[in-house]
């Protein structure tokens, strides 16, 4: 879970540089208006008002361009992402256009509605009534003034008519209270006579007038002369708060020319309700003089915060469908990447809601993915690495018959110099066909049991296999693969090579026959012998003596070498337990050979000893007789050699010892350059009682094998290049087990 | 359609009253300072109700080569004219900004008269602008800067010339022309 506060300041760092600007801006126009709604200028201040205003005026100017641009750019975008496919495009082009829509309407709407409303109450203002309320207020204040204007020259011109009939010689004193007791009687605030040289000969005034705050004003200079050029006018005066109508009158006074000047005082009461009609019928007529500009500038603030709701409201969309947008888009880029087999993708999206959550799941699942690809493929390896290591040739089949699988055994087994390339390939094209034709039978009758669990889901048949110049035996074992609902899933054909198994079961088989033998031939054998030898000695002093002799010694020697043979016999059957020591190979091979080389000048002994040999748990005096009988053999094949003349080189027998670090083997090889073994012999050689020497006995390479055996070692032959034969012994540097005799003596 | 009457207005705007200043007397001790009527801003004015404002604003500056003049503080002088419909005559108040008196106000029934005594000053003495020639010598080059500003004041004005100004970006002031400052000088 991210908190709020970490998705804000992630959200502002990743806003960009535009959408910062504009939050900056705005806040500068909106503290810009505030300040000025806070500090308002004064009238004088024209300049600092100006720039105050130009400032602002050009802030909101800058923040509408910029809100413009910036949406208009997210909505080309958007627009030119849809057209491209661009995963998301669609669903940040619908939830934009549905918020739009959502706020557009009711904003389009409520804007009709507050402009219909605002014309219909503007219009309002100005309606008839209101006219004729306003005009007929102004005609009432009018009248009434009117009717103190002409109350006033009316009082005045009586007056004036009064003192026009004044007898002459009053004095100042006398005048003065005569005019006040007319001021009095007249209601007048304020009543003058005055000269043509414009002194006052009377001055009277109501008594508030001697309080600075009522004192009426200066008599208008203009009027006065008016008045004294004998002209009338009533006039409307003002002093501070208090208001006057004030009448010039010309009159003549003692024979000259004079102004009268009566005043009166508005009643303050008055003043105030005039001062309201006035300033009503003033604001009317601004009203009606501004009447669409104002309507207009409302209108005009109405749209900009239509305008404003609406670019906030496709932000808001914008924002949102980004904010539910991105995710998904992300999730599909990974589902797609998950696809194509890249599981270390993870989205990177932070939210608390639903949406992270799934983002949370999802990345889980390929986390779990991939730790699942990386357990199969360990087990895979674990698979792969057993069947690598397997002595069975395993090949598997899938239900169209290509190969699945071949280790190492199979691919040595039947001579594959690249098994990988087997992959995908038919089985019959990959196998020899000699293989193919022994084992297409049995994958028929396989194929033919189908997935039928109560059947036997496995096939084996012994093959012959020609591998390495020699005829192996092969027990091949077919099984299918059925999964757990009874599919079959293909074959697996396991080659267990069962050649040295079955040199060894024949070899022991020849040992019991050879035991056996030995002890039924052994037994009469010596009855017969020491008759013989009676029968020699009876008839030594006949005449037919010679002839019996002869007879006689002929049994006895015929009796000799069948006891020969049986011991050879015996011998085999009951071959001594090994008893291994650590000893050096090089140096017992080397004393083995000499014998042979010291014997057979004629031939060529050479032995190439490994130095790096170890020393080896063996039985000496068995391998050295091991060694012997090999020698032998091959200075047998030299001497039966009836091609020999045509050799390049004479007649030579190579021993060769080198040991494999890896494999922990120390060979012995025996080359000759004789005729060699026939393909046809090469496994029978090692079997009782084969030979092709004219005198031999056949047991000499089945000892040898059977101390082999014993030593957990191998034999081979091979032909050697560029004639003749080369066996190869391989031993262990140390066996196991100690052999034991499977064949009790006999 | 604020745009439009803006647009429509742009040569009244801009024709800038031009103030005439002259001496009042032989011995050049006080000016007189009239500004020439625009009769249609002037009636478009005041038959709405409005009061039409004229500021007259006079200072003292000397000449100075490698920097701007230096002026003393303007003497202010405020004449206005409104229309009142119930007395149906003008109404012409004086104000000199700072004089710690109220305002002069004058109601007259002509609006020729009123006119007149708003757009002049019959006479201002040097003296009251600041003009000393101890403190102005003729080699510093004295001379009266005078500048007119006329504006047709209302509520509703107010908002107008405010948005008058948003739409055209603080250039154009509506219902208010500036002479600028203008120069007299009082030394030949």
């Amino acid at each position: 879970m991210v908190n709020r506060k970490k998705r804000v300041l992630v959200w502002w760092r990743k806003s960009g540089m535009g959408l910062r600007l504009t939050f900056f801006l705005l806040a500068i126009g909106l503290l810009a208006s505030l300040l000025a709604l806070q500090h308002p200028q004064e009238d004088t201040q024209y300049a600092g008002r100006n720039l105050l205003f130009f400032i602002l005026v050009n802030l909101n100017v800058i923040i509408i361009c910029v809100l413009a641009f910036l949406i208009g750019r997210n909505v080309v975008k958007l627009i030119f992402d849809r057209r491209r496919n661009i995963l998301g495009a669609k669903l940040k082009l619908r939830l934009a256009v549905a918020f739009v829509a959502l706020s557009m309407v009711p904003t389009v709407f409520l804007f009709l509605l507050a402009s219909g409303l605002l014309n219909r109450v503007m219009e309002g203002w100005f309606s008839n009534q209101i006219e004729r309320s306003v005009t007929g207020a102004v005609e009432v204040a009018r009248y009434h003034f009117a009717t103190l204007k002409e109350n006033t020259q009316s009082v005045a011109e009586r007056i004036a008519g009064e003192i026009s009939a004044l007898p002459n010689g009053q004095s100042t004193e006398q005048l003065a209270d005569w005019a006040e007791a007319r001021r009095k009687e007249a209601a007048l605030y304020g009543l003058r006579l005055i000269r043509q040289d414009g002194e006052p000969i009377f001055k009277v005034f109501n008594a508030a007038a001697s309080i600075s705050t009522f004192r009426e004003p200066e008599l208008d200079s203009g009027a006065l002369q008016k008045a004294l050029d004998g002209a009338r006018n009533v006039l409307y005066e003002e002093h501070d708060a208090s208001q006057y109508v004030r009448a010039y009158l010309p009159i003549q006074f003692a024979g000259q020319a004079a102004a009268l000047v009566a005043t009166t005082r508005v009643n303050p009461e008055l003043v105030q309700a005039l001062g309201v009609v006035n300033d009503s019928y003033k604001e009317y007529e601004q009203l009606k003089l501004f009447r669409m500009p104002i309507k207009s500038s409302v209108l005009l603030t109405l749209g900009m915060i239509t305008g404003l709701i609406l670019f906030a409201a496709i932000w808001i969309g914008f924002y949102i469908a980004r904010e539910i947008a991105v995710p998904i888009q992300r999730l599909a880029e990974g589902t797609r990447a998950v696809a194509k087999g890249n599981l270390d993708f993870q989205i990177r999206v932070a939210g608390d809601d639903e949406i992270g959550l799934l983002v949370q799941l999802f990345n889980q699942m390929t986390a779990d993915l991939k730790a699942s690809r990386e357990d199969v493929q360990q087990r895979r390896l674990y698979i792969e690495t057993i069947l690598s290591n397997l002595a069975v040739g395993v090949i598997g089949l899938d239900t169209s018959g290509c190969i699945t699988s071949i280790n190492s055994a199979a691919a040595e087994l039947f001579s594959l110099a690249d098994p990988a390339s087997m992959f995908g390939r038919q089985w019959k094209e990959a196998l020899r066909p000699e293989i193919v034709e022994q084992i297409s039978p049995l994958l028929e009758a396989l194929a033919s049991v189908g997935a039928d669990p109560e059947e036997l889901a496995v096939r084996e048949h012994e093959l012959s296999v020609a591998a390495g110049g020699r005829e192996l035996k092969v027990v091949c074992t077919l099984g299918r693969i059925i999964d757990s609902r009874q599919r079959v899933l293909g074959t697996v054909l396991l080659f267990d090579d069962v050649t040295e198994l079955t040199k060894a079961q024949h070899m022991s088989v020849w040992r019991e026959v050879a035991r056996r033998i030995a002890h039924e031939i052994k037994n009469p054998l010596t009855p017969i012998q020491l008759s013989a030898q009676r029968l020699k000695r009876l008839i030594a002093d006949s005449d037919q003596s010679q002839s019996v002799h002869e007879c006689a010694q002929t049994i006895v020697e015929n009796v000799d070498s069948i006891k020969r043979l049986a011991n050879e016999f015996s011998n085999f059957a009951r071959m001594p337990t090994a008893e291994f020591t650590l000893g050096n190979l090089n140096t017992l091979i080397a004393d083995a050979i000499a014998p042979f080389a010291e014997s057979h000048s004629d031939i060529v002994f050479q032995f190439i000893a490994d130095s790096r040999m170890p020393e080896l748990s063996m039985d000496r005096e068995q391998i050295r007789r091991c060694v012997m009988n090999l020698v032998d053999n091959a200075i047998a094949a030299l001497e039966r050699d009836s091609a020999g003349a045509s050799r390049a080189e004479g007649p030579k027998i190579v021993v060769r010892t080198y040991y494999d670090k890896r494999t922990k083997l120390a060979s012995i090889e025996v080359a000759d350059n004789g005729p060699g073994v026939p393909d046809s012999d090469k496994t029978r050689i090692f079997e009782p009682y084969f030979t092709t020497k004219p005198s031999g006995s056949g047991l000499g390479l089945a000892i040898v094998t059977s101390i082999v055996a014993d030593h957990q070692g191998k034999i081979r032959v091979y032909d050697n290049k560029p004639r003749g034969a080369k066996f190869i012994v391989d031993l262990p540097l140390a066996p196991k087990v100690q052999t034991q005799r499977r064949l009790a003596s006999a | 359609m604020i745009l439009l009457q803006v647009i429509a207005a742009l040569p009244v705007m801009f024709a800038v009253p031009e103030p005439v200043v002259n001496w009042t007397d032989a011995g050049h001790n006080a000016l007189r300072l009239e500004v020439p009527e625009r009769e249609d801003f002037s009636a478009e004015c005041l038959k709405n109700g409005l009061e039409l404002r004229y500021r007259f604003e006079m200072r003292v500056c000397r000449r100075r080569m490698l920097w701007t003049d230096g002026c003393d503080a303007a003497r202010v002088q405020i004449q206005s004219v409104q229309y009142d419909p119930i007395s149906e005559g003008y109404r012409v108040s004086i104000d000199l900004i700072g004089d710690k008196e109220s305002p002069k106000v004058t109601h007259m029934q002509s609006e020729s008269e009123a006119m007149g005594l708003a757009l002049r000053i019959p006479s201002v003495a040097l003296s009251e602008i600041g003009y000393s020639t101890q403190r102005f010598p003729a080699e510093k080059e004295p001379y009266i800067g005078i500048r007119v500003t006329a504006d047709c004041k209302g509520d509703y004005n107010e908002t107008i010339s405010q948005i008058s100004s948003f739409i055209t970006l603080g250039l154009l002031e509506v219902g208010s022309t500036d002479s600028g400052w203008v120069d007299f000088r009082l030394t030949p």
